[in-house]
């Protein structure tokens, strides 16, 4: 069944070590990249592997395909030729650098590592949970979080 | 798949290493250890480490390679050219509490008195305990009901994070409170953040501890008494409560009255209230402090020098003026500093990681633990163990692990210090953060936080490159624009070799420290 990568934001602290999990399991850069909304939250990034993925449909040389099993969207890069259209099409922006520095393939979700994510199985605190669309409507990921926001917007 | 123990700090983390035939290839995240597996960026960053080049393989002299025999025999034959008297030893953290009692025992056998930790991290001075201070444990941290957090702890050990966020989630009545001079991702989880002036903290614990013990005289941390007093009221209402206190290098002015007013307020608390100090490394202090052989060698006390650890004191260059005046010197190292090797000609021997050596080490999660060491040593390394008794030649007996001594702290002194204590003036202050994602530079590049009001009179961008200057070197860093740095503060991160090497050592108040500094700023084209 399909599996996606979630983030409870009430757990996210930004300690990026799921960035340097990715990181290291590339042996070059990493495809997560925590972003800020100021110290209030911490959002990290990656491919959300979408339903209907515009990077696939934005590149011109098919280098692109989503796996009909696992709904992972990997990249060729025997096929793909660097004309950054898909990271022009991805409405998340996680696409950035990755293809111009021409690193082989975009976050494929560890290629359906039995154990799961790296990670997510690094993530210290929880905050990234690998769940099934079913087990994500059952999960309460960010609470506390849009508490907390309101009363750091008070201040 | 080989089960190890991480020991990048003392939390003690378990995880998994993949092994070839070339060593350590990657990690595999096997759900072990009271961490379930998980580790903050530093604990990713094991089979890099393990597997670094800069790892020395062989004695060096001179930048020589050497036998491990020759380089005995030339360090056995060294201590006899001196007397007891004058000759040091020092420690870090690498050590095992076995090889910890071994080196103990070694300087008794030699009449060497004075031992001294060498590790020079403020956090150090947490080992230095007030005689009323209940230390808190794993399992106090996830009963506690409110956290008094010191310090950007998030960052530091994230591993700490998701016990304190359960308890915090778990009641409505459950609180955080966090002090610091930065808006860091800690204070992003406080429900008071108490936010001081630059170095200012031990005045605000300080205060605090006044008003626990009912005393109102003029508060000196320049927090309202309304602010406080709230603050205060709830951790003595709280049905348990931990203070936590972590310390980064280049940020505060007294690391000794950090630590200690840290303590007295946790002690000053009503009721079921206990104090956590969290660190890299767990390093017991010696009979004397590091400074104290630091002025010994300026001194020409002492003309030998013996180091047990992973690396310091090469690790600082600010150290080697001090190190140049020794006559002898040889020292156990992890990893040779590239530029350590061109220029300090001693003997240098190759040592182990605790993940290669095993033993046991005092651990935050699960107290005294034995190191899971799966992987096998790098070859051409030998533990500290069997350094020393080769060195003793093989003269010592097999010592049963002592306790180690804790120093206890001097109250009246802290105080008098926190009363003396200057913060550092001048247009731009250089100051240091620790973040587990820095660690060794490894996983990002040197950067220098500054506010926008500082950018815009610096003319410099997100992302321009500037030069920043102290006395005892200079570095380029690019530059980051956020605002929860405050004026006139360049904030580095001191997991870089870069941002490290700029800070002052200060031995003058008789401790070793870097504190906060003030430095000159160029932007680059
Ligand atoms: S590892 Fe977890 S807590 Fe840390 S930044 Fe990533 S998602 Fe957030
Ligand atoms: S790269 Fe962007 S568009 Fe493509 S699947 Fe991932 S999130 Fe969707
Ligand atoms: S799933 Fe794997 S490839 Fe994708 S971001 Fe996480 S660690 Fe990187
Ligand atoms: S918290 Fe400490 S022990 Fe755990 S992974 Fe990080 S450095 Fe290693």
């Amino acid at each position: 069944m399909q599996k996606r990568l979630v983030v409870d934001l009430d757990y996210c602290i930004g300690c990026k070590s799921c960035s340097s999990a990715c990181k290291l399991t590339f042996k070059g850069e990493n495809r997560i990249v925590v972003s800020g909304v100021e110290t209030v939250a911490y959002l990290p990034l990656a491919c959300r592997h979408c339903e209907d993925a515009l990077c696939l449909r934005a590149c011109p040389k098919e280098a692109i395909s989503k796996d009909k099993e696992t709904g992972i969207v990997s990249r060729s890069s025997f096929k793909c030729v660097g004309c950054t259209s898909c990271i022009y099409a991805c409405p998340f922006g996680v696409l950035d650098s990755m293809l111009l520095r021409h690193i082989p393939d975009k976050c494929n979700l560890c290629k359906g590592d039995e154990d799961g994510p790296n990670c997510v199985s690094s993530c210290p605190t929880g905050a990234l949970k690998f769940l099934t669309d079913e087990e994500i409507t059952k999960v309460q990921v960010g609470k506390q979080f849009v508490s907390r926001l309101a009363f750091w917007r008070r201040k | 798949m080989q089960k190890v123990t991480c020991n990048f700090c003392t939390l003690g983390c378990e995880t998994s290493l993949n092994e070839s035939d070339i060593g350590v290839v990657d990690i595999k995240y096997s759900k072990s250890g009271a961490n379930e597996g998980r580790l903050c960026s530093r604990g990713n960053a094991l089979p890099i480490y393990l597997s670094a080049n800069q790892r020395l393989t062989s004695p060096l002299r001179n930048g020589q390679e050497i036998n491990w025999k020759d380089a005995f025999n030339e360090i056995i034959s060294a201590l006899k050219n001196y007397k007891a008297s004058e000759i040091a030893i020092t420690y870090d953290t690498n050590l095992t509490i076995e090889e910890y009692s071994l080196v103990s025992e070694f300087a008794k056998i030699k009449g060497i008195t004075k031992l001294a930790s060498s590790y020079i991290e403020p956090e150090h001075y947490f080992n230095y305990v007030l005689p009323d201070v209940k230390i808190a444990n794993f399992d106090d941290v996830k009963d506690s009901k409110t956290f008094f957090i010191i310090g950007d702890l998030f960052s530091q050990f994230p591993v700490i994070a998701k016990a304190i966020l359960d308890v915090r989630y778990c009641s409505k009545q459950n609180r955080i409170f966090v002090l610091d001079s930065f808006v860091t991702s800690t204070a992003g989880f406080a429900d008071t953040f108490i936010k001081t002036d630059v170095g200012k903290e031990a005045l605000v614990l300080l205060d605090m501890a006044n008003l626990a013990k009912g005393k109102t005289d003029e508060l000196k941390g320049g927090i309202e008494h309304s602010v406080l007093s709230g603050v205060l009221n709830s951790l003595n209402e709280s049905e348990k409560a931990v203070v936590i206190a972590s310390n980064s290098f280049g940020k505060t002015t007294d690391p000794m009255v950090f630590s200690g007013m840290a303590q007295y307020f946790a002690s000053s608390l009503k009721g079921d209230k206990k104090f956590l100090w969290l660190g890299e490394s767990a390093s017991v202090p010696g009979n004397v402090d590091f400074s104290d052989i630091l002025s010994g060698i300026k001194k020409k006390e002492i003309k030998c020098l013996l180091n047990f650890g992973a690396m310091s004191p090469v690790y600082y260059p600010q150290i080697w003026d001090y190190l140049d005046e020794l006559e002898f010197m040889a020292s156990t190292v992890t990893m040779m500093p590239e530029l350590a090797k061109n220029r300090l000609s001693y003997l240098f021997m190759p040592t182990t990681l605790l993940t290669e050596t095993g033993g046991t080490i005092k651990t935050f999660f699960d107290g005294e633990k034995k190191v899971i060491n799966g992987v096998k040593p790098l070859s051409g390394t030998k533990c500290v163990g069997e350094i020393v008794y080769a060195l003793a030649e093989n003269k010592i007996s097999v010592v049963s692990p002592g306790k180690p001594v804790i120093k206890e702290l001097n109250l009246e002194e802290v105080l008098s210090r926190a009363a003396n204590m200057v913060i550092p003036q001048g247009d731009y202050i250089l100051m240091g953060e620790k973040t587990a994602y820095q660690f060794k530079g490894l996983f990002s590049e040197p950067i220098v936080i500054m506010n926008s009001h500082n950018a815009k009179k610096l003319k410099v961008k997100e992302g321009s490159v500037v030069e920043i200057k102290s006395s005892v070197g200079e570095s380029e860093f690019k530059v980051n624009i956020s605002d929860k740095v405050p004026e006139r503060v360049l904030l580095v991160s001191t997991e870089l070799p870069e941002a490290r090497s700029l800070f002052e050592l200060n031995i003058s108040s008789g401790i070793c420290e870097f504190p906060p500094i003030e430095v000159s700023v160029c932007k680059r084209d």
